[in-house]
């Protein structure tokens, strides 16, 4: 907490407790120096006798039952008279004025004990407004994820941003939010493939593995406007498949395979998979999340963003923090070389700074 | 800063209630030191103004560093929700309650100036301890300002079943009834420290009474109505443990009403009177502990553990108590008052008072007993709405033949020929009622219509009750005009209340025996029967809500082929906690309801794509909760009558008068 708010906090807790034993001291003037108005228990019994002339005189009483009913609360008014017997004592002014000092004493006694003094509010607001300054490297995607809600609620029509939305969320494990931002981003750009196809893999996804009929839905329609494309292509094979039309989704498959680059990294998982069903008859058993080649278009982008930095890298070595990125960028996809290489080419090029170094270490084996 | 302001004022308030009971305590015979204790009832309720405040702060602005605030809301919940979230969570409860508490002991020290001295400064004292206890476990055991070292990025949410407008103000009004029964409480413990009880005390705990009763029922309809629309379930009372914990300060807040009025009127039963005024409030604390030990699995429990609730069950104890133990000491040497005859105004109010406090006891003991079994040799049992329909209801059904007599017999020696007599009529219109009821709906149902008999029985009753005091067709009609002009707003008020008590048994009745319910998988396009309505389900879409995906239903309602109204009940998934709710859809008819909920979505034998609509035609529902909200507004109506509010406009007003002429 900075050191004005701090003395903003101790000036109001101050001015809390100064209040309260103002009270206290104030009310204690008061009443001591009020007259004593009589017992109020016999005004009480006075006035119950007054109300029976007024129902009287609205004629709800009969005379039978007033002249009863008068005697009875007189009797009553007597008692009370007999019983008020107000005993009143002067002083007590040293007790008042020592609870008036010594209660908010013994608060802040307890407060310091039991509280956290000095500690700064942490609203959302102000923390995401933190995320948003600070290097997205060094956040989590939770954090990520909540910063571009945060900047997705300014330009809510903004589908590319609603995409890095939904990537964040999908990596913080939040996969109805991600598919909550790709179907907005797909409401801005209906005929955008790329948005049906990650909305169906979320659907997949979140439905551990299974294509469902949203999945199907959202495939479908990314096919509409990519035939060729081939993320919904596998899946909706996979769905026949599933459905036991397996010779159908086979079909589709091979067709899928032939028409891969000979450098498809998508290619060896596929074939595999091919020969599993051809094995076994049976649909092959739900992916795991991470090598999912649902992912493939997005992994794709990801995979250009990092040959980017390392292109960037080689023609400019001299950035410790882009290397850092770099080598943690590659534990995350799974390449394990690439990573190795990097690493050692980043630990020969900062020998001489141990920083670099811990940081570079730490990188690579946050993944591992 | 704000988050921590608020945690030191909790503590300061927490160290003012203390002082309060000190202080007051000791300015029983010193004006000086009472008055000290007066502000320092006034500081704690402004101490905790500013926790709460603090609090709802931390909600709306999603502060996840403070515990509770991690634990119950989210980004995504609506400001209504985060707001109400203050008061969803255990800890945030507790501030409430005690907000509630210091509350009402700052309104003692204010409204209390017509109280004698002694009287008003005991009081501050027991509500000041009342506060010290609920304070204490709530600044040690269960802080709602407490901080995580390591604030999450999102929250866990608020049970979604709780994020509904009623549920937003149920809980406040819930509380200020319960809370409101401390005062009682403390004016009584006070008293009997005192020695003084008589007719002027029974006056002046009434207003206090009368508006924790009120506050109660408000409260409880509301919980009522909320667990209709909000569950989805159709019914709107589930004698659930947590329904029945508010349910039993509410039946003895209605008894000490009754006897507080023959109290004041004739100084009769004021040993009763004292008791119920504790019992009350100790079965608000009960309800306070059952909620929140961890022994009640309920859609209200707070998942609470059982160490908490055990420090909760002993400030009950030390509590009730110490207040039940003096009324033994003191109860003896009470006076007995007015003696009166077995047929008069104030034995049909004992009547009441065994009525309602059997009934309480009868619930009470449904309640409990399962969770005592449990806890004995581990067999679990229930106690459902077979055993109040079996013990509950004919309890109350006395009470309920016999409740129109009241008012018709006169204090001390009343004539029963003569009741009987006036009420001839009502009894006439009831009989008919019933029989109409017995020969005319179908299916065809005795007890139901029974039960229709003694609704219309009450709602004469309380008609003959305004009769009877206007002497409506026994003295000339000037005469009978004169007095109508001239009743008491009291007088209006138990007529509203009998009233609106009628109107729930008959709503109650007719709901109960003759709705109509439908279970149905429906595809798009297919229609259903339901009772004379016809339910097509059109379509169903989906609904991006702020933290929720919802499947909608339109479906269209048609009686005859004329269409009555649309439909769009949902179904929701909050993901942030995983779960689903049902958004009830509502048509209001006249008395009736006809209420939709959209289950889960199913396949036809096709394949098609099909959702569970659940359908119920809810004859005279709204009558259950337009009987209660009449009565709440009978309490009120009784609270405004100028013979409780004499006593501090007078003094003020006097005291003006004396001001302006020193000066």
């Amino acid at each position: 907490m900075s050191l004005w708010l701090t003395v903003l906090f101790w000036t109001a807790a101050a001015l809390l407790s100064a209040l309260a034993g103002w009270l206290v001291l104030a009310l204690a003037r008061r009443r001591a120096a009020a007259p004593d108005a009589g017992d109020p228990g016999v005004a009480m019994h006075r006035r119950q006798l007054a109300e029976i002339d007024d129902l009287v005189a609205r004629g709800l009483l009969s005379d039978t039952e007033q002249a009863e009913v008068r005697a009875e609360a007189g009797k009553r008014l007597l008692a009370a008279d007999d019983a008020a017997r107000p005993v009143t004592l002067g002083g007590g002014r040293r007790i008042a004025t020592a609870a008036a000092v010594l209660t908010p004493l013994i608060a802040f006694g307890v407060y310091l004990w039991i509280g956290a003094p000095g500690r700064a509010d942490a609203p959302m607001a102000a923390r995401i407004a933190a995320w948003s300054k600070a290097d997205p490297d060094t956040l989590t995607a939770a954090q990520v994820a909540a910063a571009l809600t945060q900047v997705a609620k300014k330009t809510p029509n903004d589908a590319r941003l609603l995409e890095l939305l939904a990537k964040a969320r999908m990596d913080s494990g939040d996969l109805f939010g991600a598919a909550k931002a790709l179907r907005a981003a797909a409401r801005i750009e209906p005929r955008n493939p790329a948005l049906w196809n990650q909305l169906g893999v979320v659907f997949v996804w979140t439905s551990g593995g299974e294509v469902g009929p949203d999945a199907r839905a959202a495939f479908a329609e990314a096919l509409r406007f990519d035939p060729g494309a081939a993320s919904p292509r596998y899946h909706l094979a996979l769905a026949d498949i599933a459905d036991g039309k397996t010779a159908q989704g086979l079909a589709s498959w091979r067709t899928l395979l032939a028409g891969m680059a000979a450098d498809d990294p998508n290619r060896p998982p596929l074939a595999a998979e091919i020969a599993e069903v051809e094995r076994t008859g049976k649909p092959p058993a739900p992916q795991q999340q991470a090598a999912a080649p649902a992912g493939a278009d997005m992994d794709q982008a990801i995979r250009g963003m990092v040959d980017g930095l390392a292109a960037r890298l080689e023609a400019d070595p001299n950035d410790p923090e882009g290397w850092v990125r770099l080598v943690r960028a590659y534990g995350v996809l799974g390449e394990a070389g690439k990573r190795d290489a990097a690493l050692a080419r980043a630990n020969t090029l900062y020998k001489d700074q141990p920083q670099v170094l811990a940081a570079l270490k730490a990188a690579s084996e946050k993944v591992q | 800063m704000i988050v921590e302001l608020g945690a030191f004022a909790l503590i300061l308030a927490l160290v003012l209630s203390i002082a309060q009971t000190a202080l007051s305590a000791a300015g029983a015979r010193r004006p000086l030191l009472a008055g000290a204790g007066e502000g320092a009832a006034y500081g704690a309720f402004i101490a905790l103004v500013v926790t709460f405040g603090a609090l709802i702060h931390a909600f709306v602005t999603s502060d996840f560093s403070v515990a509770n605030v991690a634990n119950n809301s989210h980004t995504a919940k609506p400001l209504l929700y985060r707001v109400a979230g203050a008061w969803g969570s255990h800890e945030g409860s507790m501030v409430l309650w005690c907000l509630a508490l210091t509350g009402f002991g700052a309104a003692i020290a204010w409204f209390g100036q017509g109280l004698p001295r002694d009287l008003k400064a005991r009081s501050l004292a027991v509500q000041g301890a009342l506060g010290a206890l609920f304070l204490a476990y709530t600044v040690f055991a269960s802080n709602p300002m407490a901080r995580l070292a390591d604030p999450p990025i999102e929250g866990a949410s608020l049970n979604p079943l709780l994020q509904d407008p009623a549920l937003a103000i149920h809980p406040p009004m819930l509380y200020l009834g319960y809370v409101g029964f401390s005062v009682v409480f403390s004016l009584a413990v006070a008293a009997l420290i005192g020695g003084r009880i008589d007719a002027a005390w029974a006056r002046w705990i009434r207003p206090w009474t009368l508006a924790a009763w009120g506050l109660l029922t408000i409260g409880i309809t509301l919980g009522s109505f909320w667990a209709y629309y909000e569950l989805g379930w159709g019914g709107w009372w589930f004698w659930d443990p947590v329904e029945n914990a508010s349910f039993m300060p509410w039946l003895m807040g209605a008894a000490l009403l009754h006897s507080a009025v023959v109290t004041e009127k004739r100084g009769a039963l004021p040993g009763w009177t004292l008791f119920l005024a504790i019992a009350a409030f100790t079965f608000s604390m009960l309800g306070a502990f059952l909620v929140r030990s961890g022994v009640l699995t309920s859609v209200h429990a707070f998942a609470v553990d059982p160490e908490r609730g055990l420090l909760l069950l002993g400030i009950l104890g030390v509590a009730a108590g110490g207040a039940f133990a003096l009324f033994a000491w003191r109860a003896p040497s009470l006076s007995p008052g007015g003696g009166f005859k077995p047929i008069s105004r104030e034995s049909a109010m004992v009547v009441n008072n065994i009525v309602l406090t059997a009934a309480a006891a009868a619930v009470m003991f449904g309640t409990l007993f399962p969770l005592i079994r449990e806890a004995i040799d581990g067999q679990t049992i229930s106690a459902g709405p077979p055993y109040f329909n079996l013990i509950f209801v004919p309890i109350m059904v006395i009470g309920l033949v016999l409740l129109p007599f009241g008012p018709m017999l006169a204090w001390k020696r009343g004539d029963a020929l003569g009741a009987a007599q006036r009420l001839g009529f009502a009894a006439l219109l009831a009989v008919g009622a019933g029989l109409l009821t017995l020969a005319v709906v179908s299916p065809r149902k005795a007890l139901a219509s029974f039960g229709v008999a003694l609704g219309f029985w009450l709602l004469a009753g309380a008609v003959a009750e305004i009769g009877e005091r206007v002497r409506a067709f026994r003295v000339p009609w000037p005469e009978v005009r004169r007095r109508f002009g001239g009743l008491p707003r009291g007088a209006w008020g138990s007529s509203l209340a009998h009233f609106g008590l009628g109107l729930f048994v008959l709503g109650a009745c007719f709901e109960t025996a003759w709705k109509i319910e439908l279970a149905e998988v429906m595809e798009a396009g297919r229609s259903v029967p339901l009772g004379a309505y016809e339910l097509t389900l059109d379509k169903v879409g989906v609904v991006d809500g702020p933290n929720y995906l919802a499947e909608q239903g339109l479906l269209t309602v048609r009686k005859g082929g004329k269409v009555v109204c649309t439909a769009e009940p949902e179904r929701r998934f909050y993901p942030a906690g995983g779960q689903t709710t049902q958004e009830v859809a509502i048509c209001y008819r006249g008395l009736d309801q006809v209420y939709i909920t959209l289950g889960e979505r199913r396949a036809t034998a096709q394949g098609q794509p099909a959702w569970l609509v659940r359908g119920y035609f809810n004859p005279w529902v709204q009558l259950i909760f337009l009987g209660p909200l009449l009565m709440a507004l009978g309490g009120a109506v009784s609270l405004s009558d100028r013979r409780l509010r004499l006593a501090p406009g007078q003094k003020s007003k006097g005291g003006r008068k004396s001001r302006e002429a020193a000066a």
